[in-house]
Protein backbone atom coordinates (compact mmCIF):
# COMPACT_ATOMS: atom_id res chain seq x y z
CA UNK A 1 0.00 0.00 0.00
CA UNK A 2 1.49 3.56 -0.58
CA UNK A 3 1.26 6.42 1.37
CA UNK A 4 -1.29 7.97 -0.42
CA UNK A 5 -3.83 5.24 0.38
CA UNK A 6 -2.70 5.31 4.12
CA UNK A 7 -3.46 9.11 3.97
CA UNK A 8 -7.13 8.03 2.87
CA UNK A 9 -7.67 5.35 4.93
CA UNK A 10 -7.01 7.50 7.63
CA UNK A 11 -9.14 10.44 6.60
CA UNK A 12 -12.18 7.43 6.47
CA UNK A 13 -11.34 7.14 9.97
CA UNK A 14 -9.17 4.01 9.88
CA UNK A 15 -6.72 4.89 13.59
CA UNK A 16 -4.39 2.42 12.37
CA UNK A 17 -3.50 4.12 9.36
CA UNK A 18 -3.60 7.69 11.00
CA UNK A 19 -1.02 6.04 13.71
CA UNK A 20 1.20 4.37 10.61
CA UNK A 21 1.43 8.21 9.36
CA UNK A 22 2.30 9.32 12.28
CA UNK A 23 5.14 6.43 13.00
CA UNK A 24 6.97 7.66 9.38
CA UNK A 25 7.40 10.99 10.21
CA UNK A 26 7.38 11.96 14.14
CA UNK A 27 10.89 12.25 13.81
CA UNK A 28 11.54 14.36 11.75
CA UNK A 29 8.95 16.14 13.21
CA UNK A 30 10.75 16.10 16.70
CA UNK A 31 14.09 17.37 15.30
CA UNK A 32 12.40 20.23 13.61
CA UNK A 33 10.23 21.73 16.66
CA UNK A 34 13.44 21.06 18.30
CA UNK A 35 15.45 22.86 15.74
CA UNK A 36 13.03 25.99 16.47
CA UNK A 37 12.63 25.98 20.24
CA UNK A 38 16.28 24.44 21.85
CA UNK A 39 14.13 22.17 24.31
CA UNK A 40 13.50 18.65 24.89
CA UNK A 41 9.77 19.61 26.51
CA UNK A 42 8.88 22.56 24.46
CA UNK A 43 9.58 20.32 21.54
CA UNK A 44 7.86 17.25 22.56
CA UNK A 45 4.61 19.77 24.04
CA UNK A 46 4.58 21.07 20.11
CA UNK A 47 4.51 18.00 18.87
CA UNK A 48 1.98 16.46 20.37
CA UNK A 49 0.11 19.49 19.64
CA UNK A 50 0.61 18.88 16.12
CA UNK A 51 -0.18 15.19 16.29
CA UNK A 52 -3.96 16.20 17.72
CA UNK A 53 -4.61 18.89 15.39
CA UNK A 54 -3.62 16.35 12.25
CA UNK A 55 -5.76 13.71 13.94
CA UNK A 56 -8.52 16.55 14.27
CA UNK A 57 -8.27 18.08 10.73
CA UNK A 58 -6.67 15.24 9.03
CA UNK A 59 -10.36 15.48 6.78
CA UNK A 60 -9.61 18.78 5.88
CA UNK A 61 -6.65 17.59 3.36
CA UNK A 62 -7.37 18.44 0.30
CA UNK A 63 -5.03 16.44 -1.62
CA UNK A 64 -3.47 13.58 0.38
CA UNK A 65 -0.18 13.06 -1.62
CA UNK A 66 0.26 16.86 0.29
CA UNK A 67 0.64 15.03 3.74
CA UNK A 68 4.05 15.72 4.59
CA UNK A 69 3.91 19.08 3.39
CA UNK A 70 0.50 19.57 5.48
CA UNK A 71 1.67 18.16 8.48
CA UNK A 72 5.07 20.12 8.62
CA UNK A 73 2.84 23.09 7.81
CA UNK A 74 1.41 22.64 11.20
CA UNK A 75 4.39 21.87 12.86
CA UNK A 76 6.10 24.97 12.28
CA UNK A 77 3.35 26.72 12.99
CA UNK A 78 3.02 25.68 16.38
CA UNK A 79 6.94 26.05 17.13
CA UNK A 80 6.58 29.80 15.83
CA UNK A 81 3.76 30.32 18.08
CA UNK A 82 5.03 28.79 20.98
CA UNK A 83 8.30 30.54 20.40
CA UNK A 84 6.48 34.11 20.38
CA UNK A 85 4.53 32.95 23.07
CA UNK A 86 7.62 32.44 24.71
CA UNK A 87 9.80 35.61 23.68
CA UNK A 88 7.16 38.27 22.59
CA UNK A 89 8.67 38.50 19.31
CA UNK A 90 6.59 41.10 17.07
CA UNK A 91 5.69 39.78 13.81
CA UNK A 92 6.35 43.05 11.93
CA UNK A 93 8.02 41.13 8.81
CA UNK A 94 10.50 43.83 6.86
CA UNK A 95 10.70 41.40 3.97
CA UNK A 96 7.16 41.65 2.88
CA UNK A 97 7.08 44.35 0.81
CA UNK A 98 9.73 43.52 -1.65
CA UNK A 99 9.72 42.84 -5.30
CA UNK A 100 9.36 39.38 -6.54
CA UNK A 101 13.52 38.65 -8.08
CA UNK A 102 13.34 36.84 -11.08
CA UNK A 103 16.33 35.05 -9.67
CA UNK A 104 17.13 31.35 -10.01
CA UNK A 105 19.18 28.68 -7.89
CA UNK A 106 22.86 29.52 -8.45
CA UNK A 107 21.49 33.23 -7.54
CA UNK A 108 21.47 31.84 -3.98
CA UNK A 109 25.03 31.76 -4.34
CA UNK A 110 26.20 30.54 -1.37
CA UNK A 111 27.42 26.78 -1.06
CA UNK A 112 27.21 25.77 2.62
CA UNK A 113 29.60 23.75 3.90
CA UNK A 114 28.77 20.48 6.18
CA UNK A 115 30.59 21.51 8.72
CA UNK A 116 28.95 24.68 9.14
CA UNK A 117 27.09 25.16 12.41
CA UNK A 118 23.75 26.07 10.64
CA UNK A 119 22.04 24.77 13.67
CA UNK A 120 23.40 27.12 16.28
CA UNK A 121 23.31 29.94 13.67
CA UNK A 122 19.89 30.36 12.72
CA UNK A 123 18.67 31.63 16.11
CA UNK A 124 20.66 35.20 14.79
CA UNK A 125 17.68 35.08 11.91
CA UNK A 126 13.80 35.90 12.15
CA UNK A 127 11.48 33.17 12.10
CA UNK A 128 10.71 33.07 8.36
CA UNK A 129 14.72 32.80 7.45
CA UNK A 130 15.26 30.31 10.40
CA UNK A 131 12.19 28.30 8.66
CA UNK A 132 13.08 28.16 5.33
CA UNK A 133 16.75 27.37 6.40
CA UNK A 134 15.42 24.56 8.44
CA UNK A 135 13.23 22.96 5.49
CA UNK A 136 16.11 23.65 3.21
CA UNK A 137 19.36 22.31 5.01
CA UNK A 138 17.46 19.84 7.51
CA UNK A 139 14.97 18.37 5.79
CA UNK A 140 16.93 18.99 2.34
CA UNK A 141 13.82 20.35 0.90
CA UNK A 142 13.77 21.78 -2.54
CA UNK A 143 12.35 25.22 -3.41
CA UNK A 144 9.21 24.30 -4.42
CA UNK A 145 8.92 22.03 -1.50
CA UNK A 146 9.15 25.03 0.87
CA UNK A 147 7.03 27.47 -0.90
CA UNK A 148 4.40 25.19 -0.45
CA UNK A 149 5.25 24.24 3.33
CA UNK A 150 5.05 28.04 4.40
CA UNK A 151 2.55 29.05 1.20
CA UNK A 152 5.29 31.97 0.58
CA UNK A 153 6.22 32.40 -3.62
CA UNK A 154 9.54 30.75 -4.44
CA UNK A 155 10.99 34.06 -5.82
CA UNK A 156 10.67 35.34 -2.22
CA UNK A 157 12.10 32.36 -0.56
CA UNK A 158 14.87 32.93 -2.99
CA UNK A 159 15.38 36.20 -1.82
CA UNK A 160 15.10 35.01 1.90
CA UNK A 161 17.79 32.76 1.54
CA UNK A 162 20.02 34.99 -0.03
CA UNK A 163 19.69 37.50 2.77
CA UNK A 164 19.77 34.84 5.60
CA UNK A 165 22.90 33.71 4.37
CA UNK A 166 24.89 37.03 3.53
CA UNK A 167 23.76 37.29 7.33
CA UNK A 168 25.24 34.72 8.69
CA UNK A 169 27.99 35.33 6.46
CA UNK A 170 28.73 38.42 7.86
CA UNK A 171 28.00 37.01 11.76
CA UNK A 172 30.21 33.75 11.21
CA UNK A 173 32.95 35.41 9.55
CA UNK A 174 34.28 33.65 6.16
CA UNK A 175 33.15 30.40 7.12
CA UNK A 176 31.17 30.35 4.32
CA UNK A 177 33.05 30.74 1.38
CA UNK B 1 21.32 6.34 7.71
CA UNK B 2 23.68 8.93 6.90
CA UNK B 3 25.83 9.57 9.49
CA UNK B 4 27.41 12.39 8.44
CA UNK B 5 26.97 15.87 10.32
CA UNK B 6 24.60 17.77 8.52
CA UNK B 7 25.27 21.21 9.38
CA UNK B 8 24.71 20.42 13.28
CA UNK B 9 20.69 19.82 13.00
CA UNK B 10 22.28 15.89 13.30
CA UNK B 11 23.51 16.44 16.40
CA UNK B 12 19.13 16.66 17.95
CA UNK B 13 18.71 13.69 20.02
CA UNK B 14 15.33 12.29 19.81
CA UNK B 15 13.88 12.19 22.93
CA UNK B 16 12.61 9.11 24.58
CA UNK B 17 9.74 10.18 25.73
CA UNK B 18 8.11 10.59 22.03
CA UNK B 19 6.28 7.52 21.19
CA UNK B 20 4.80 8.15 24.76
CA UNK B 21 3.78 11.45 23.80
CA UNK B 22 2.81 10.93 20.50
CA UNK B 23 0.34 7.91 21.63
CA UNK B 24 -1.36 9.97 23.96
CA UNK B 25 -1.96 12.67 21.74
CA UNK B 26 -3.86 10.52 19.28
CA UNK B 27 -5.59 8.85 22.34
CA UNK B 28 -6.88 12.50 23.67
CA UNK B 29 -7.73 13.67 19.75
CA UNK B 30 -9.67 10.36 19.36
CA UNK B 31 -11.42 11.05 22.24
CA UNK B 32 -11.99 14.77 21.40
CA UNK B 33 -13.44 13.81 18.26
CA UNK B 34 -16.25 11.40 19.66
CA UNK B 35 -17.40 14.23 22.15
CA UNK B 36 -17.43 16.96 18.82
CA UNK B 37 -19.51 14.31 17.20
CA UNK B 38 -21.97 14.02 20.05
CA UNK B 39 -22.32 17.80 20.37
CA UNK B 40 -22.84 17.86 16.74
CA UNK B 41 -25.90 15.73 16.50
CA UNK B 42 -27.69 17.56 19.24
CA UNK B 43 -26.71 20.42 17.46
CA UNK B 44 -28.51 19.39 14.48
CA UNK B 45 -31.48 18.06 16.15
CA UNK B 46 -32.23 21.81 17.52
CA UNK B 47 -32.23 23.38 13.85
CA UNK B 48 -36.01 23.44 13.63
CA UNK B 49 -36.15 24.94 16.63
CA UNK B 50 -33.50 27.43 16.06
CA UNK B 51 -35.11 28.66 12.80
CA UNK B 52 -38.36 29.17 14.60
CA UNK B 53 -36.26 31.96 16.37
CA UNK B 54 -34.72 33.36 13.91
CA UNK B 55 -38.53 34.11 12.45
CA UNK B 56 -39.20 35.18 15.62
CA UNK B 57 -36.34 37.95 16.24
CA UNK B 58 -36.91 39.26 12.90
CA UNK B 59 -40.90 39.54 13.56
CA UNK B 60 -39.41 41.67 16.28
CA UNK B 61 -37.13 43.98 14.10
CA UNK B 62 -39.68 44.64 11.57
CA UNK B 63 -43.10 44.65 13.36
CA UNK B 64 -43.28 47.45 16.30
CA UNK B 65 -46.83 45.82 17.38
CA UNK B 66 -45.42 42.75 17.93
CA UNK B 67 -42.22 43.85 19.58
CA UNK B 68 -44.20 46.29 22.14
CA UNK B 69 -46.35 42.90 22.96
CA UNK B 70 -43.10 41.22 23.57
CA UNK B 71 -42.23 44.07 25.60
CA UNK B 72 -45.03 43.60 28.17
CA UNK B 73 -44.27 40.16 28.90
CA UNK B 74 -40.76 40.56 29.24
CA UNK B 75 -39.84 43.92 30.58
CA UNK B 76 -37.95 44.73 27.15
CA UNK B 77 -35.25 42.07 28.11
CA UNK B 78 -35.09 40.91 24.69
CA UNK B 79 -35.41 44.32 22.78
CA UNK B 80 -32.51 45.63 24.25
CA UNK B 81 -30.68 42.37 23.78
CA UNK B 82 -30.99 43.06 20.02
CA UNK B 83 -30.05 46.78 21.25
CA UNK B 84 -26.83 45.74 22.67
CA UNK B 85 -26.11 43.11 19.25
CA UNK B 86 -26.84 45.77 16.38
CA UNK B 87 -24.49 48.79 18.61
CA UNK B 88 -21.31 46.90 19.34
CA UNK B 89 -21.47 42.80 19.03
CA UNK B 90 -18.77 42.05 21.71
CA UNK B 91 -21.41 44.63 23.80
CA UNK B 92 -24.19 42.15 22.90
CA UNK B 93 -22.12 39.08 24.52
CA UNK B 94 -21.50 40.12 27.72
CA UNK B 95 -25.04 39.16 28.45
CA UNK B 96 -23.36 35.53 28.33
CA UNK B 97 -20.97 36.64 30.35
CA UNK B 98 -23.55 37.69 32.99
CA UNK B 99 -22.51 41.03 33.07
CA UNK B 100 -25.84 42.95 32.20
CA UNK B 101 -27.23 44.85 35.34
CA UNK B 102 -30.95 44.76 35.30
CA UNK B 103 -32.71 47.81 36.34
CA UNK B 104 -35.98 47.79 35.11
CA UNK B 105 -37.14 51.14 36.52
CA UNK B 106 -39.38 53.54 34.90
CA UNK B 107 -40.80 57.13 35.26
CA UNK B 108 -43.55 58.67 33.39
CA UNK B 109 -44.11 62.46 32.57
CA UNK B 110 -46.40 64.16 29.96
CA UNK B 111 -47.68 61.19 29.54
CA UNK B 112 -44.58 59.29 28.06
CA UNK B 113 -43.11 56.32 29.94
CA UNK B 114 -39.61 56.15 30.17
CA UNK B 115 -37.87 52.51 31.38
CA UNK B 116 -34.16 51.92 31.86
CA UNK B 117 -34.28 48.22 31.30
CA UNK B 118 -30.32 47.66 32.04
CA UNK B 119 -26.86 48.80 32.58
CA UNK B 120 -23.39 47.15 31.09
CA UNK B 121 -20.93 48.94 32.57
CA UNK B 122 -17.00 48.80 33.52
CA UNK B 123 -14.33 51.93 34.73
CA UNK B 124 -14.69 53.35 31.39
CA UNK B 125 -17.73 53.07 29.43
CA UNK B 126 -21.12 52.71 30.30
CA UNK B 127 -23.95 51.47 28.33
CA UNK B 128 -27.76 52.62 28.95
CA UNK B 129 -30.63 50.55 27.46
CA UNK B 130 -33.98 51.94 27.64
CA UNK B 131 -37.29 51.26 26.16
CA UNK B 132 -39.64 54.52 25.08
CA UNK B 133 -43.23 54.48 25.36
CA UNK B 134 -45.62 56.88 24.10
CA UNK B 135 -48.84 54.92 24.23
CA UNK B 136 -50.22 56.89 27.44
CA UNK B 137 -51.02 60.03 25.90
CA UNK B 138 -54.79 59.50 24.40
CA UNK B 139 -53.54 60.55 21.14
CA UNK B 140 -50.15 58.46 21.74
CA UNK B 141 -47.15 59.86 21.10
CA UNK B 142 -45.21 58.14 19.03
CA UNK B 143 -41.67 57.47 17.24
CA UNK B 144 -40.20 59.01 20.12
CA UNK B 145 -36.42 59.63 19.88
CA UNK B 146 -34.18 60.85 23.20
CA UNK B 147 -32.89 64.43 22.50
CA UNK B 148 -32.08 65.70 25.31
CA UNK B 149 -30.40 64.98 29.05
CA UNK B 150 -27.78 65.32 31.37
CA UNK B 151 -25.69 63.37 33.63
CA UNK B 152 -24.34 63.46 36.58
CA UNK B 153 -22.25 61.66 39.59
CA UNK B 154 -23.84 60.52 42.97
CA UNK B 155 -22.67 64.45 44.37
CA UNK B 156 -24.70 66.01 41.45
CA UNK B 157 -21.60 67.08 39.58
CA UNK B 158 -22.39 67.64 36.30
CA UNK B 159 -20.39 65.15 34.36
CA UNK B 160 -22.25 65.86 30.09
CA UNK B 161 -24.57 68.08 29.61
CA UNK B 162 -26.11 67.20 26.04
CA UNK B 163 -28.31 70.49 25.42
CA UNK B 164 -27.72 71.83 21.84
CA UNK B 165 -24.27 70.33 22.12
CA UNK B 166 -24.71 67.52 18.74
CA UNK B 167 -21.65 67.44 16.66
CA UNK B 168 -21.81 67.19 12.75
CA UNK B 169 -19.53 64.03 11.98
CA UNK B 170 -20.17 60.52 13.80
CA UNK B 171 -17.50 58.12 14.73
CA UNK B 172 -16.41 56.03 12.51
CA UNK B 173 -17.73 52.72 14.86
CA UNK B 174 -21.37 53.91 13.61
CA UNK B 175 -20.61 53.64 9.81
CA UNK B 176 -22.95 51.61 8.18
CA UNK B 177 -25.44 50.90 11.16
CA UNK B 178 -28.85 51.10 10.83
CA UNK B 179 -30.54 53.88 13.09
CA UNK B 180 -30.72 57.77 14.44
CA UNK B 181 -27.26 58.81 16.45
CA UNK B 182 -25.96 61.35 18.33
CA UNK B 183 -23.28 62.43 19.29
CA UNK B 184 -21.36 64.89 21.93
CA UNK B 185 -18.77 65.11 24.06
CA UNK B 186 -16.76 67.28 26.43
CA UNK B 187 -13.15 67.08 27.83
CA UNK B 188 -13.76 64.30 29.95
CA UNK B 189 -16.23 62.55 28.26
CA UNK B 190 -17.90 61.09 25.34
CA UNK B 191 -21.85 60.24 24.91
CA UNK B 192 -23.11 58.30 21.80
CA UNK B 193 -26.72 58.01 21.64
CA UNK B 194 -28.57 55.62 19.56
CA UNK B 195 -32.33 55.17 18.60
CA UNK B 196 -33.64 52.17 17.39
CA UNK B 197 -37.14 51.58 15.99
CA UNK B 198 -37.62 54.81 14.30
CA UNK B 199 -40.21 53.93 11.64
CA UNK B 200 -41.91 56.34 9.85
CA UNK B 201 -43.48 54.23 7.66
CA UNK B 202 -45.05 52.41 10.95
CA UNK B 203 -45.41 55.61 12.67
CA UNK B 204 -48.95 55.05 13.33
CA UNK B 205 -48.86 52.08 15.32
CA UNK B 206 -45.38 52.93 16.27
CA UNK B 207 -46.03 53.72 20.22
CA UNK B 208 -42.90 52.16 21.57
CA UNK B 209 -39.03 52.77 21.03
CA UNK B 210 -35.93 51.56 22.38
CA UNK B 211 -32.02 52.91 22.40
CA UNK B 212 -28.34 53.04 24.23
CA UNK B 213 -26.59 56.03 25.88
CA UNK B 214 -22.79 54.82 25.87
CA UNK B 215 -21.11 57.20 28.16
CA UNK B 216 -17.53 56.96 27.29
CA UNK B 217 -14.67 58.54 30.26
CA UNK B 218 -11.87 60.04 28.40
CA UNK B 219 -8.41 59.93 28.95
CA UNK B 220 -7.62 59.67 33.11
CA UNK B 221 -11.58 59.95 34.19
CA UNK B 222 -13.84 57.16 35.28
CA UNK B 223 -17.30 56.44 35.04
CA UNK B 224 -18.91 57.02 38.53
CA UNK B 225 -20.10 54.14 41.07
CA UNK B 226 -23.62 55.87 40.86
CA UNK B 227 -24.96 58.10 37.99
CA UNK B 228 -27.95 60.43 37.84
CA UNK B 229 -29.53 60.77 34.71
CA UNK B 230 -31.96 63.49 34.13
CA UNK B 231 -34.09 62.57 30.69
CA UNK B 232 -35.00 66.01 29.56
CA UNK B 233 -36.77 66.01 25.97
CA UNK B 234 -37.55 63.26 23.04
CA UNK B 235 -38.16 64.44 19.52
CA UNK B 236 -40.09 62.62 16.60
CA UNK B 237 -37.09 63.10 14.38
CA UNK B 238 -33.62 64.65 14.49
CA UNK B 239 -32.57 67.89 12.53
CA UNK B 240 -28.46 66.69 11.71
CA UNK B 241 -26.86 67.09 8.69
CA UNK B 242 -26.26 62.84 8.79
CA UNK B 243 -30.33 62.14 9.27
CA UNK B 244 -31.26 64.98 7.09
CA UNK B 245 -33.25 62.19 4.65
CA UNK B 246 -34.91 61.05 7.71
CA UNK B 247 -36.18 64.55 8.62
CA UNK B 248 -37.67 65.33 4.97
CA UNK B 249 -39.03 62.49 4.66
CA UNK B 250 -40.68 63.36 7.73
CA UNK B 251 -41.83 67.00 7.06
CA UNK B 252 -42.84 65.49 3.36
CA UNK B 253 -44.80 62.71 5.05
CA UNK B 254 -46.56 64.40 7.64
CA UNK B 255 -46.58 68.36 6.49
CA UNK B 256 -45.55 69.85 10.05
CA UNK B 257 -42.23 69.76 11.77
CA UNK B 258 -41.56 67.17 14.27
CA UNK B 259 -42.36 67.67 17.70
CA UNK B 260 -40.15 67.62 20.50
CA UNK B 261 -42.06 66.82 24.07
CA UNK B 262 -39.79 68.48 27.04
CA UNK B 263 -40.19 67.22 30.72
CA UNK B 264 -38.33 65.54 33.24
CA UNK B 265 -37.29 61.88 34.02
CA UNK B 266 -34.77 61.27 36.37
CA UNK B 267 -33.09 57.89 37.26
CA UNK B 268 -30.29 57.13 39.91
CA UNK B 269 -28.23 54.00 39.02
CA UNK B 270 -26.35 52.56 41.75
CA UNK B 271 -23.67 50.81 39.60
CA UNK B 272 -22.96 46.93 39.96
CA UNK B 273 -19.28 46.84 40.64
CA UNK B 274 -19.25 43.11 38.76
CA UNK B 275 -17.37 44.45 35.85
CA UNK B 276 -16.11 47.97 37.19
CA UNK B 277 -14.14 45.74 39.22
CA UNK B 278 -12.44 43.96 36.80
CA UNK B 279 -8.84 44.70 35.66
CA UNK B 280 -7.72 45.56 32.66
CA UNK B 281 -5.67 43.06 30.78
CA UNK B 282 -2.16 45.14 30.48
CA UNK B 283 0.54 44.84 27.78
CA UNK B 284 3.25 47.13 28.02
CA UNK B 285 6.05 48.33 26.01
CA UNK B 286 6.11 46.64 22.86
CA UNK B 287 7.95 47.68 20.16
CA UNK B 288 8.26 47.68 16.51
CA UNK B 289 9.15 49.58 13.17
CA UNK B 290 7.56 50.27 10.38
CA UNK B 291 8.79 52.17 7.41
CA UNK B 292 12.25 52.94 8.91
CA UNK B 293 10.51 54.13 12.16
CA UNK B 294 10.44 53.01 15.75
CA UNK B 295 7.24 52.74 17.44
CA UNK B 296 6.54 51.87 21.01
CA UNK B 297 3.21 50.88 22.47
CA UNK B 298 3.75 52.38 25.70
CA UNK B 299 0.43 50.22 27.26
CA UNK B 300 -2.29 48.60 25.61
CA UNK B 301 -5.37 48.00 28.35
CA UNK B 302 -8.37 45.53 27.42
CA UNK B 303 -11.30 46.53 29.60
CA UNK B 304 -14.45 44.78 29.24
CA UNK B 305 -15.96 47.57 27.15
CA UNK B 306 -13.30 49.12 25.25
CA UNK B 307 -9.51 48.78 24.39
CA UNK B 308 -7.25 51.71 25.40
CA UNK B 309 -3.43 51.88 23.95
CA UNK B 310 -0.90 54.48 23.85
CA UNK B 311 1.88 54.48 21.05
CA UNK B 312 5.00 56.51 21.01
CA UNK B 313 5.86 57.14 17.50
CA UNK B 314 9.36 57.89 15.99
CA UNK B 315 11.20 59.70 13.38
CA UNK B 316 11.90 58.12 9.92
CA UNK B 317 15.64 57.24 9.90
CA UNK B 318 15.46 57.36 6.19
CA UNK B 319 14.29 61.16 5.96
CA UNK B 320 14.30 62.31 9.28
CA UNK B 321 10.28 63.52 8.94
CA UNK B 322 8.34 62.98 12.41
CA UNK B 323 5.50 60.90 12.44
CA UNK B 324 2.42 62.67 13.82
CA UNK B 325 -0.36 60.14 13.36
CA UNK B 326 -1.98 56.92 11.67
CA UNK B 327 -4.03 56.30 9.13
CA UNK B 328 -5.43 60.08 9.22
CA UNK B 329 -5.41 61.67 5.51
CA UNK B 330 -8.47 61.34 5.01
CA UNK B 331 -11.01 61.67 7.06
CA UNK B 332 -14.17 60.52 4.89
CA UNK B 333 -12.41 57.39 3.95
CA UNK B 334 -11.94 54.63 6.99
CA UNK B 335 -9.60 51.95 5.01
CA UNK B 336 -6.36 54.08 6.08
CA UNK B 337 -7.55 53.74 10.30
CA UNK B 338 -5.75 51.15 12.01
CA UNK B 339 -7.72 48.31 13.82
CA UNK B 340 -7.08 45.45 15.35
CA UNK B 341 -7.88 41.65 14.61
CA UNK B 342 -7.76 38.34 16.73
CA UNK B 343 -6.99 34.83 15.47
CA UNK B 344 -10.61 34.09 14.52
CA UNK B 345 -10.60 37.37 11.88
CA UNK B 346 -12.60 39.50 14.50
CA UNK B 347 -11.98 43.18 13.64
CA UNK B 348 -12.08 45.41 16.30
CA UNK B 349 -12.68 49.28 14.93
CA UNK B 350 -11.30 52.56 16.39
CA UNK B 351 -14.31 54.08 18.21
CA UNK B 352 -13.98 57.31 16.60
CA UNK B 353 -12.24 58.35 13.36
CA UNK B 354 -10.29 61.03 14.74
CA UNK B 355 -7.34 60.48 16.15
CA UNK B 356 -5.95 62.90 19.34
CA UNK B 357 -3.51 64.91 18.60
CA UNK B 358 0.38 64.02 19.44
CA UNK B 359 0.48 64.53 23.11
CA UNK B 360 3.85 65.98 24.69
CA UNK B 361 5.65 62.21 25.47
CA UNK B 362 5.35 62.07 21.13
CA UNK B 363 2.38 59.60 22.10
CA UNK B 364 -1.09 59.13 20.20
CA UNK B 365 -3.90 57.46 22.51
CA UNK B 366 -6.04 55.02 20.74
CA UNK B 367 -9.08 53.35 21.49
CA UNK B 368 -10.91 50.15 20.12
CA UNK B 369 -13.95 48.32 20.69
CA UNK B 370 -13.21 45.01 22.84
CA UNK B 371 -12.56 42.01 22.26
CA UNK B 372 -13.10 41.02 26.18
CA UNK B 373 -16.08 38.91 25.66
CA UNK B 374 -14.52 36.73 22.45
CA UNK B 375 -11.36 35.53 24.76
CA UNK B 376 -8.87 35.56 21.53
CA UNK B 377 -5.91 33.95 22.15
CA UNK B 378 -4.09 36.32 19.59
CA UNK B 379 -4.65 40.27 19.00
CA UNK B 380 -2.76 42.02 16.51
CA UNK B 381 -2.62 45.98 15.62
CA UNK B 382 -2.85 46.55 11.93
CA UNK B 383 -1.42 49.53 10.67
CA UNK B 384 -1.95 50.91 6.77
CA UNK B 385 -0.75 54.36 7.01
CA UNK B 386 1.34 56.60 8.41
CA UNK B 387 1.11 60.34 8.86
CA UNK B 388 4.24 62.51 8.68
CA UNK B 389 5.17 65.90 8.54
CA UNK B 390 8.57 67.83 7.89
CA UNK B 391 9.87 71.46 7.56
CA UNK B 392 7.75 72.13 4.86
CA UNK B 393 4.94 70.01 4.36
CA UNK B 394 2.68 67.01 6.27
CA UNK B 395 2.00 63.31 3.52
CA UNK B 396 1.23 60.10 4.27
CA UNK B 397 2.73 57.08 3.72
CA UNK B 398 0.84 53.91 2.59
CA UNK B 399 2.42 51.20 4.39
CA UNK B 400 0.44 47.98 3.17
CA UNK B 401 -0.60 46.26 5.74
CA UNK B 402 1.61 45.88 8.96
CA UNK B 403 0.55 43.64 11.24
CA UNK B 404 1.76 43.94 15.16
CA UNK B 405 1.35 41.05 17.59
CA UNK B 406 -0.07 42.39 21.01
CA UNK B 407 -0.53 39.00 22.43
Amino acid sequence: MNDIDIVIKAQNGDDEAFSQLIKSCKEKLYKTAFAYLKNEEEALDVVSDTVYKAYMNINKLKNPEFFNTWITRILINNSINRLEKSKRIILVDEYEKFDDFNLDDSDIGVDVPKSLDLYNAIDKLNVKSKSIIILKYFQDMTISEISKVLKIPEGTIKVYLRRSLKKLKLELGEELI
Amino acid sequence: MDDEVKNGFEQIKVSDKLDDVVDRAIAKAKKDKKKNMIKTNIIKSSVAAASLLIVFITSIKFIPVFAQVLNNVTNGSSITHEAKSHYDKNIGLAETGGFVQNINESKTNKNIKVTINNVITDDKNVFIFYTLNGKLDKQGVKNLLLQNFKIYDDKYDLLLNSTSNYYSELPSILDGKEGDFLFTFNNKYRCVITSLGDSIKNYSQNYETYGTIELSALNENKIPDELNLKFLSFTEAYQMSYSKERYDNFISRFYRNPMSINGEWNFNMKINQNLKSIKPENYKNIEFSADHTDFNIKSFKIYPTRIEAKIEVGKNKLDGAKCYSIGQSNKNNNKNLPYLIDEKGNKYKLTDKEIENIDSDNSLSLTFQSCYFNYPEELYLVLNELNYKDESRNFSKDIGEVKIRIK
